[in-house]
C-alpha cells in the first residue's frame, strides 16, 4: 500500500506536482498516464524517496518516506523493483552482472543459484542469450529489457515501471505487458506503470490515474477511461486510439499532438 | 513555507540534493545567494564525505570496490607518475647544477638540493597535478555519468547506500595509493637526479649522493608522505563531490569534470602550503 | 595470466613500503643489513649533532648517530651511536663532536684508544677528551679576538667607503665626516694596536698548544689549523686594511690642510669644540660595538666554531 498525500514539488521556479494525492493498492496494477513532461517519472520518484516533496508526505506500507531514517529508507526501498525509464544499467558491467547485481547485495542465494534467478529472468524478457553483453552492446529496447529483469530479480513487492513498452516492437511490448500481468498474478506483485501507451494500458492496468497540470486530473478505473468526464483525458485517449488504428507502424514514444 | 525549511532535509534524505535541493531559492536576492554558493557547496562537500565515511560500518560491502578502485587510481597510475618524477628529477638536476655553477660550491650541493626537493615537494606535488587530472577527471566523469543516467538513483532503489559504495572506496584508495605513487615518484625522480648528474657529468652518483645523505632528515620524506596522503584525499574527495553532484547531462559531466581537475589542482597548492607553514 | 586485485594492490603497497624503509635508511646512512652494536658518549654540548649523522674514526664513517638525548638531570647530552661490527673500536677511545654546524657537517670523532686495548663492549659510554686549561682559553679567547680582528677591519672598511663617497662630493658636510673620521681613525688605531699585541699574544699561544694538540688528536689538530689559518688571516686582512686606511689618511691629510688654508669658515669650524663630542660619541659606539662582538663572538663568526669542538 503506497499513499501519497498532498505532494507538491517545484525545481526552481517549474512547479511540477502540485498538492498530488494517490492510493497504490495492495496488489493492484496501477497505471499513471499524461503527456510528456507531466511529471510522472518525478512522481514515480516520490514513491520510492529518491525525491523529497516539499510539501506532503508518502507513506509505504504506513511508513513515512520523508521523516524515515536514512536506514529505515533502505529497508523500504527493498521491497521495490524500480524500472527507470532510460534503464540506468550499470555500464561497467555485463547485462548478466546487472541483474545480478542486487541479488549479490541483498540474496543469501549462491552463485549457482543466483546463475539460474539471473538465466530465469532473462528468458522472462526474451533475452536469453545477451547476459555476456555489456549495456553498450545492446539496442535500446534490450537494455530497457534487462533493466526490467534487473528490477524484477529480486521479486520486489513493489514495482514501478516507468514506461516499459516505449521503445518496443508491438510484439515484444505484448511479451512484456504479458510479463507485467504474470508477475502480478503470480507473486501478487503491486505495480505502478508508467506508459503513454493506450494499448498497453488497456492490456495491463486495473486503475488508471492521469496526470495533468500538474495535479491528478482523473482516477478511476481502466474500463471508464473512455467515458469520463474529463476532457483533457479525453483528448489524450483519443489521440492514443488514432494512433493505434493507424496504419502506419509507430512508436508508443510519439508523444500525442498536444 | 520559508526557505530555510525548503532546503531543508533531514539527515537521512535527499540522496540526490542536485535533483532534490536545487540552488537557486526564490527567496534570496540572486547576488546574496551567489555569495553564498561558496559556502553551500563546501557545506554539501563535507556532508557528502561525512556521509561516505559514516557508513564504514557496511564496508564489507563495499570492499570488492575499494580493490578494483585501488588498482584503477593507484597502480594503473603508475607510469604517468613515473614519467613525470622521471622529468622533473632530470630538469631539476640539469638546473641545480646550472645555478651553481661555481668553483666555490661543492658538487655535492647538487645532491643535497635536489633530493629533499623530490622528497619535500616536487616529487608529491608534481604527482598530485597529474593525478588530478587523470583520477580527478575520471571519477568525476564515472559518477557524473551514473548521475545523469540515473545510474545513482538506481543503486539506491535497490537499497545500497550509493555514497558509501561509490566515494568510499575511491577516497579510501586514494588516501592509500597516493603515497604508494609518492614513493616511486620519489624513487624515480631521485633516480633519474642521479643518473642525469651521472651521465651529463655534472657530478657523480656519489658524490649526488653524499650530498643527498649530509642533509637528509626523517623530516622530509615525513612531510612528502603527509602531503600525499593529503593531496589523495584531496583529489579524489572533490572529484567523487563534483561527479555525485552532476546534473544537465553531457554538459553537465563535462563541468563536473572540469571542475574537478582544477579544483583539485587549486586545493593541492592550498593544501602544499597549509602542509609547509604548519609543519616546517 | 590474470592476477587478482587484491594481490595487485597488496604487492604495490609493500614494495612501496619496502622501498621506503630502505630509502630511508640508504639516506640516513645506516648499514642496512650488517650487524651492528651500540655505543654511548656524553657531551656537554651537542652542537646542532642529530640523528642519523655520521660516526667517524680517523676521518673514516664506522656507524651512526642513531638518537641524542639532553639528560635532564646532568644537564649533558647524551648520544646513542650505531656502530659497524667490522672496526675496532678500543678501550679507551674517546669521542667527540666535530665538523660545521652551520654546513651540516656536525659529525661524531671517536679517537681511538691504544690499539692493544680489547675491544668496548656494546652499550659501553665513550669517553670525552677534557680541554687541557690552556686549550680552553684559546677555545674561548680565539673567536672572540678573530671576530675582534674581524670587525675592526669591518668598521674600516665600512668608513673608507663611506669616506671616499664623501670625498667624490666636494658639497657634502665635509666638515663633519672628516671631523668623525679623524675621532674614529684615532681611536682605531689605539684599538687595533692594543688587540694586536694580544692577538699576537695569542697566537704564540696558539703555536705553543698546537703542539700537544697535535698528538691529542689528529682529526682535530687539522681543523685547529684551519682555525690558526684563519686567524692570520685575519690579521693580515687588517694590516692590510691598515695600510690602506694609512693611505687613505694621508689624502685626507692634504685635503685638510687644503681645507686650513683655503677657507676661514671651514678653518674656523675645524676647531668647533662640538666637534670633540661627536669624536668622543663615535669613539664610545666603536667601543659598545667591539663590547657586543667580545660578547657574542659566535654570532658575528660563525664559521669558527670549529675551534669549540675541543
Ligand atoms: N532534476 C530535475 N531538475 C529540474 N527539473 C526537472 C528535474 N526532473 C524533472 N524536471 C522537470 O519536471 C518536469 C516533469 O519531468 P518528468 O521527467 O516527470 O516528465 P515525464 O512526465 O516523466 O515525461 P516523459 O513522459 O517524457 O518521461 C519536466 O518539465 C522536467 O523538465
Ligand atoms: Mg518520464
Amino acid at each position: 500500500m503506497i499513499e501519497v498525500r498532498n505532494i507538491s514539488k517545484s525545481f526552481g521556479d517549474l512547479q511540477v506536482l502540485s498538492d498530488v494525492s494517490l492510493d497504490v493498492r495492495e496488489g493492484e496494477k496501477l497505471a499513471i498516464i499524461g503527456r510528456s513532461g507531466s511529471g510522472k517519472s518525478v512522481l514515480m520518484k516520490h514513491l520510492v524517496g529518491l525525491l523529497k516533496p516539499d510539501t506532503g508526505h508518502v507513506y509505504v506500507d504506513d511508513q513515512d518516506l520523508c521523516c524515515a531514517s536514512y536506514e529505515r529508507l533502505r529497508e523500504l526501498r527493498k521491497r521495490f523493483g524500480v524500472l527507470f525509464q532510460g534503464g540506468a544499467l550499470f555500464d561497467s558491467m555485463s547485462s548478466f552482472e546487472n541483474i545480478a547485481f542486487p541479488l549479490r547485495y541483498f540474496s543469501s542465494l549462491s552463485d549457482a543459484e543466483i546463475e539460474t534467478r539471473v538465466q530465469d529472468c532473462l528468458d522472462l524478457v526474451n533475452l536469453s542469450d545477451v547476459g555476456a553483453k555489456n549495456p553498450s552492446e545492446l539496442s535500446g529496447g534490450m537494455r530497457k529489457r534487462v533493466a526490467l529483469a534487473r528490477a524484477i530479480s529480486m521479486e520486489p513487492a513493489y514495482i514501478l515501471y516507468d514506461e516499459p513498452t516505449s521503445g518496443l516492437d508491438p510484439e515484444t511490448s505484448n511479451t512484456i505487458n504479458d510479463l507485467i500481468n504474470q508477475l502480478a498474478r503470480e507473486l501478487n506483485v503491486t505495480s505502478v506503470v508508467i506508459t503513454h501507451d493506450m494499448h498497453s494500458v488497456l492490456e495491463v492496468a486495473d486503475r488508471v490515474a492521469f496526470l495533468h497540470n500538474q495535479d491528478l486530473e482523473w482516477v478511476g478505473p481502466v474500463a471508464e477511461v473512455h467515458d469520463c468526464a474529463s476532457p483533457n483525458l479525453n483528448s489524450f485517449v483519443r489521440a492514443s486510439e488514432y494512433k493505434i488504428g493507424d496504419p502506419s507502424p509507430t512508436s508508443p514514444l510519439s508523444e500525442p499532438s498536444p | 513555507m520559508d526557505a530555510l525549511s525548503k532546503t531543508y532535509t533531514p539527515p537521512g534524505l535527499a540522496l540526490s540534493p542536485p535533483l532534490d535541493v536545487p540552488f537557486q531559492t526564490a527567496a534570496r536576492p540572486a547576488v546574496l545567494d551567489s555569495l553564498l554558493a561558496p559556502f553551500r557547496a563546501l557545506g554539501q562537500y563535507a556532508i557528502l564525505i561525512g556521509r561516505a565515511f559514516a557508513s564504514v560500518d557496511e564496508f564489507r560491502m563495499y570492499w570488492k570496490n575499494l580493490f578494483i578502485q585501488m588498482v584503477r587510481i593507484g597502480i594503473d597510475s603508475v607510469p604517468i607518475v613515473a614519467l613525470a618524477a622521471a622529468f622533473s628529477g632530470a630538469v631539476l638536476t640539469v638546473q641545480t647544477a646550472y645555478q651553481l655553477e661555481t668553483p666555490f660550491i661543492p658538487k655535492t650541493i647538487i645532491g643535497s638540493i635536489v633530493a629533499p626537493s623530490i622528497m619535500l615537494e616536487l616529487g608529491v606535488v608534481v604527482a598530485g597535478f597529474i593525478l588530478a587530472g587523470r583520477v580527478g577527471a575520471r571519477i568525476a566523469a564515472e559518477l557524473g555519468t551514473m548521475r545523469v543516467s540515473e545510474q545513482i538513483d538506481a543503486l539506491e532503489v535497490m537499497g545500497l547506500n550509493s555514497i558509501g559504495f561509490l566515494i568510499l572506496p575511491r577516497v579510501l584508495a586514494g588516501v592509500v595509493m597516493f603515497p604508494m605513487l609518492y614513493v616511486v615518484s620519489c624513487i624515480v625522480g631521485i633516480g633519474t637526479g642521479i643518473l642525469t648528474g651521472e651521465v651529463g657529468g655534472f657530478l657523480s652518483a656519489s658524490e649526488f649522493l653524499e650530498g643527498a645523505r649530509q642533509f637528509f632528515q626523517l623530516l622530509d620524506p615525513l612531510i612528502g608522505f603527509i602531503k600525499s596522503v593529503a593531496f589523495g584525499f584531496i583529489v579524489t574527495s572533490i572529484a567523487c563531490y563534483k561527479g555525485y553532484y552532476t546534473g544537465g547531462g553531457a554538459v553537465g559531466v563535462g563541468d563536473s569534470t572540469t571542475q574537478a581537475a582544477v579544483l583539485s589542482c587549486v586545493f593541492i597548492l592550498v593544501a602544499d602550503l597549509l602542509v609547509a607553514m604548519l609543519l616546517l | 595470466m590474470q592476477y587478482s586485485n587484491e594481490l595487485k594492490v597488496g604487492a604495490a603497497i609493500i614494495l612501496a613500503v619496502v622501498a621506503a624503509f630502505v630509502g630511508i635508511r640508504f639516506f640516513q646512512n645506516v648499514p642496512l643489513f650488517e650487524s651492528s652494536y651500540t655505543l654511548y658518549a656524553e657531551f656537554d654540548n651537542a652542537n646542532g649533532l642529530v640523528s642519523g649523522k655520521p660516526v667517524r674514526m680517523k676521518g673514516v664513517k664506522v656507524g651512526s648517530v642513531e638518537r641524542v638525548q639532553l639528560d635532564p638531570q646532568s644537564q649533558t647530552v647524551r648520544v646513542e651511536m650505531k656502530l659497524e661490527r667490522g672496526p675496532r673500536v678500543p678501550e679507551g677511545s674517546e669521542a667527540s663532536v666535530a665538523g660545521i654546524s652551520a654546513l651540516g657537517g656536525v659529525h661524531v670523532s671517536i679517537a681511538p684508544g691504544p690499539r692493544n686495548n680489547p675491544q668496548l663492549a656494546p652499550g659501553a659510554t665513550l669517553g670525552t677528551p677534557d680541554a687541557p686549561s690552556s686549550l680552553g682559553r684559546l677555545t674561548e679567547q680565539a673567536p672572540a679576538l678573530a671576530s675582534k680582528a674581524d670587525s675592526v677591519l669591518r668598521n674600516t672598511n665600512a668608513t673608507m667607503a663611506s669616506l671616499n663617497r664623501l670625498l667624490r662630493r666636494p658639497d657634502s658636510d665635509l666638515r663633519q665626516s672628516l671631523a668623525a673620521l679623524r675621532g674614529m681613525a684615532t681611536d682605531l688605531e689605539q684599538v687595533t694596536d692594543a688587540e694586536k699585541a694580544t692577538l699576537r699574544r695569542l697566537l704564540q699561544n696558539l703555536e705553543s698548544v698546537s703542539g700537544d694538540l697535535r698528538d691529542f688528536t689528529g682529526e682535530n689538530s687539522d681543523s685547529l689549523d684551519v682555525a690558526i689559518r684563519r686567524l692570520n688571516q685575519s690579521l693580515d686582512r687588517l694590516n692590510r686594511g691598515l695600510a690602506s686606511f694609512e693611505q687613505t689618511s694621508a689624502t685626507l691629510d692634504t685635503i685638510a690642510t687644503k681645507l686650513n688654508e683655503g677657507s676661514g669658515t671651514a678653518g674656523r669650524l675645524l676647531n668647533d669644540p662640538g666637534l670633540y663630542v661627536r669624536l668622543d660619541s663615535a669613539a664610545a659606539q666603536a667601543n659598545t660595538l667591539l663590547k657586543d662582538f667580545q660578547n657574542d663572538p659566535g654570532r658575528y663568526l660563525e664559521d669558527l666554531t670549529l675551534v669549540k669542538v675541543f
